[in-house]
């Protein structure tokens, strides 16, 4: 693999964060901002980074958004219950992985397609989550310690940022240092080659989905923490981004598979693009045609690479 | 009707016809015979079109042919009935029809009625009983084949090529098919047809040809030959190279005892002892891929009774060969094989991760050791590839084959089960492929293979197993069979007896 190849996206981040600075040297490049911008991507990159384990199985989990709505949802109802923080964030995380080795289960026995199978599953999750929150934004008594976990400085750096960079460290592990994340990919290179290698398929896939909305859950409950509060749809607007950033990050470092660094380096160049275009000025709506337009080029990147080989 | 005249086509160094001839007279059944590899295939590419021939002429109703594209092949009057019929489930026998044709128009829209009609008046023309509104997906299998065979009759056929049209038939299913195809003959069409079936193209076909290593060795009137004067002509002269010696046998590896890939398929009894190595031939469609399949474990409707070094094993369960120590190599290398974007590393690695932990009981690999004892296996199977990090991909094709085979060879596999494992494959890959199962049987473990190349069987086999229609129909030492028993045994008729174990 050659090293604009591995590196190209990279060097385009690179290249934006420098437009911008020249651009607005003021407000885009001052530190204080930078490191605002990691924040500012800390939860869809832990999103995104779930969807990649699905993503390295060639599948897809659009239940994602759903999940991150229903932890925030969950755990603000039990602590609005009296539950303490750490039972409360127990059945949280439990409930998200749940979710998806239910999908995963389905799609890997029955061989359905993940899209639609998952949508179903998104639907059914935001449908349970309106009924726990009757619509409304809940508030409940979130204890203080609970909500330190989504805001303030450690060391320096922001909370989120390094709740982020522990979750790329973790999905980085599982995907490269595991047997189950090269089954896992394995699966996603080709199915029916990993199976007849011996690569079970069924448990490879319940544990892909499931840590997929695990991550998706984590970021629940840390928007929840941000936040102080739960809104039924709050986390809902993640999904599409968090595939963008994946397929961002499939244009990195690996030869075109989905990988951990890749994925967060892709949730940066979505937040760095928001970030920049705000500051100066851009509308909303721009700010969307970018960021469309800044995945076409990677995923047409990747393909003239995957044809010239 | 059609002539062919010194037809030759190679790819690559290999010859793939060598002086072919043939005629076909219209209003006659032609069949066109010959063993795995003799140029069959590729006479029927060059007659549709898809290949180019290097040399030779072909006319049609003497005038002269040259197809450039299966387009100008149809133009010219030929249809092709390929045994991959590419029929859309969800659509009706008449939509299939016209599915790739100019759809009638009715004010601009698709004229459903017109099409229906078209398609039921062919049909009709032709005698044949078929329900044409439901969906082709609901319709058995010689249905289909009907449907395929009017789907090219739709405009005036001159020639009609089915290629293996009963393979995948019932006995009653084939004799339907066989009276359709009679019956076209008798509407003055051309019809060549290849079958592994003997016994039906002494039924059905009037004249044959019969091609060996691309050359065409026999032709003439069925009625005037014997079934076995048709083998002899396919067979050919005896076989040159060294065979296969028997290599001495220890105790049993593998037992089957009436098992089964699927439950409509006969029950097999099969023994493969230590030290042997075991080739298993046959047509495809003949059930020796799937047998091997399922021995593997990879079959969901295998039953029966399977078992390794005396320990049963469930029908179905590839986890559980693996840890009995088997090791199986797909025929379809890039398809089923190999996961060709992902490096040769993650490949070869891949059926025994666990072989490589950084802690025994911890499911995490370590790179450093897996790098290293795949460097090693890579090293004995003399595979030749630049980094471990390539893809798998750049690779040449007789080296991703030592891959996949050479990446079950650590000491915790001893009975392989190999699908075609030289297919594709150049002459020097091959010799070390099979220096590789070589190996093993002296090491006291034992092959299990699959080849459509009767060469190959009898130089690498030290027991030949021929199978036809699901049923093992020849078990005999190598030194025991010829090619012409060979053969024999694989247009052997379903519907006699299996043979019993000779030797």
């Amino acid at each position: 693999m050659s090293f604009s190849a591995r590196y190209g996206t990279l060097i385009g981040l690179t290249a934006i964060v420098a437009l911008f600075s020249a651009l607005s040297p003021e407000a885009f490049a001052r530190t204080s901002n930078l490191i605002n911008i990691t924040q500012q991507m800390s939860l869809l990159a832990i999103v995104a980074l779930g969807a990649t384990f699905v993503m390295s199985l060639s599948e897809f989990d659009l239940s994602v958004g759903a999940v991150v709505s229903m932890a925030g949802i969950v755990s603000v109802s039990l602590f609005g219950a009296g539950w303490g923080m750490v039972p409360t964030i127990v059945v949280t995380l439990v409930a998200g992985f749940a979710v998806g080795c239910i999908s995963g289960f389905l799609v890997a026995t029955w061989r359905m397609p993940s899209f639609i199978m998952t949508l179903a599953m998104g639907t059914i999750v935001g449908g349970l989550t309106f009924w726990i929150s009757d619509g409304a934004t809940l508030f409940g008594n979130i204890p203080n310690a609970f909500r330190d976990m989504g805001r303030g400085y450690l060391a320096g750096a922001p909370v989120l940022t390094l709740w982020a960079l522990a979750a790329t460290i973790f999905a980085a592990f599982i995907l490269d240092y595991t047997e189950l994340g090269r089954k896992m990919l394995a699966i996603g290179g080709n199915r029916e080659a990993a199976r007849l290698t011996g690569v079970p398929i069924v448990p490879t896939s319940v544990y892909a989905f499931g840590l997929c909305t695990l991550l998706a859950a984590v970021a629940g409950l840390l928007l929840t923490a941000r936040l102080g509060s739960a809104h039924p749809t709050g986390g809902n607007g993640f999904l599409l981004q968090a595939y963008a950033a994946v397929f961002l990050g499939m244009t990195a470092f690996r030869d075109g598979q989905p990988n951990a660094p890749g994925t967060l380096l892709g949730a940066a160049i979505i937040a760095v693009v928001a970030n920049g275009l705000t500051i100066l000025g851009v509308p909303n709506y721009l700010q969307d045609i970018f960021t469309g337009l800044i995945i076409i080029a990677a995923v047409l990147v990747r393909n003239v690479g995957h044809k010239t080989q | 009707m059609l002539e062919i005249e010194e037809l030759r086509k190679r790819f690559g160094g290999v010859t793939a016809l060598d002086s072919a001839r043939m005629r076909v007279a219209a209003g006659r059944v032609h069949a066109l015979l010959g063993e795995n590899g003799a140029g069959k295939s590729t006479l029927l590419k060059c007659l549709s079109g898809v290949d180019r021939p290097d040399g030779g002429t072909m006319r049609i109703g003497g005038y002269a042919y040259a197809p450039a594209d299966p387009h100008a092949a149809e133009d010219a009057g030929l249809r092709f009935v390929h045994q991959e019929l590419n029929l859309v489930p969800s659509f009706t026998a008449y939509e299939n029809a016209f599915v790739g044709r100019r759809y009638p128009r009715r004010l601009g829209l698709v004229g459903w009625r017109e099409m229906r009609a078209r398609f039921a008046e062919v049909r009709d023309r032709h005698g044949m009983e078929l329900d044409i509104d439901v969906p082709v997906g609901r319709l058995s299998t010689a249905k289909c084949q009907i449907v395929g065979i009017l789907r090219a009759l739709m405009d005036e056929a001159r020639v009609l090529v089915l290629d293996e049209p009963t393979a995948s038939l019932s006995e009653g299913e084939a004799k339907t098919l066989r009276k359709i195809v009679r019956g076209l003959a008798d509407h003055g069409c051309a019809v060549i047809f290849v079958s592994h079936r003997l016994d039906e193209v002494f039924a059905v076909a009037d004249d044959y040809t019969v091609l060996r290593n691309g050359r065409t060795v026999g032709e003439g009137s069925l009625s005037d030959e014997t079934r076995d004067q048709i083998i002899a002509l396919m067979a050919g002269e005896e076989f040159k190279h060294e065979r296969a010696a028997l290599t001495r046998t220890g105790a049993p590896l593998l037992k089957l005892s009436g098992f089964t890939p699927a439950y409509f398929r006969p029950p097999l009894d099969l023994t493969v002892n230590a030290g042997e190595i075991v080739g298993l031939y046959g047509v495809i469609g003949s059930g020796r891929s799937s047998l091997l399949a399922s021995i593997w474990g990879a079959n969901s409707l295998a039953r029966g009774e399977i078992r390794i070094k005396e320990r049963a094993l469930p029908a179905a369960g590839i986890a559980e060969r693996i840890a009995a120590g088997v090791a199986y190599v797909p025929e379809d290398r890039r398809n089923r094989g190999l996961v060709m974007h992902h490096s040769v590393l993650d490949n070869a690695v891949l059926p025994r991760l666990s072989l490589y932990r950084a802690a025994s009981k911890l499911p995490v690999p370590s790179w450093r050791a897996a790098r290293r004892g795949i460097r090693r296996l890579l090293a004995d199977g003399n595979v030749k590839y630049g980094k471990l990090s390539d893809r798998v991909s750049t690779l040449s094709g007789g080296n991703q084959q030592k891959v996949m085979i050479g990446r079950w060879f650590t000491d915790e596999a001893w009975l392989f089960l190999l699908d075609e494992p030289t297919r594709g494959v150049d002459v020097r890959s091959k010799a070390e492929i099979h220096s590789m199962c070589l190996r093993l049987a002296e090491d006291g473990g034992a092959v299990l293979f699959v080849t459509s190349d009767i060469e190959e069987l009898l130089m690498l086999a030290g027991r030949v197993l021929v199978m036809a229609h699901g049923r093992i129909t020849l078990d005999a030492p190598n030194h025991a069979v010829t090619r012409q028993s060979i053969l024999d045994a694989t247009f052997h008729a379903p519907d006699r007896d299996p043979i019993r174990k000779t030797g």
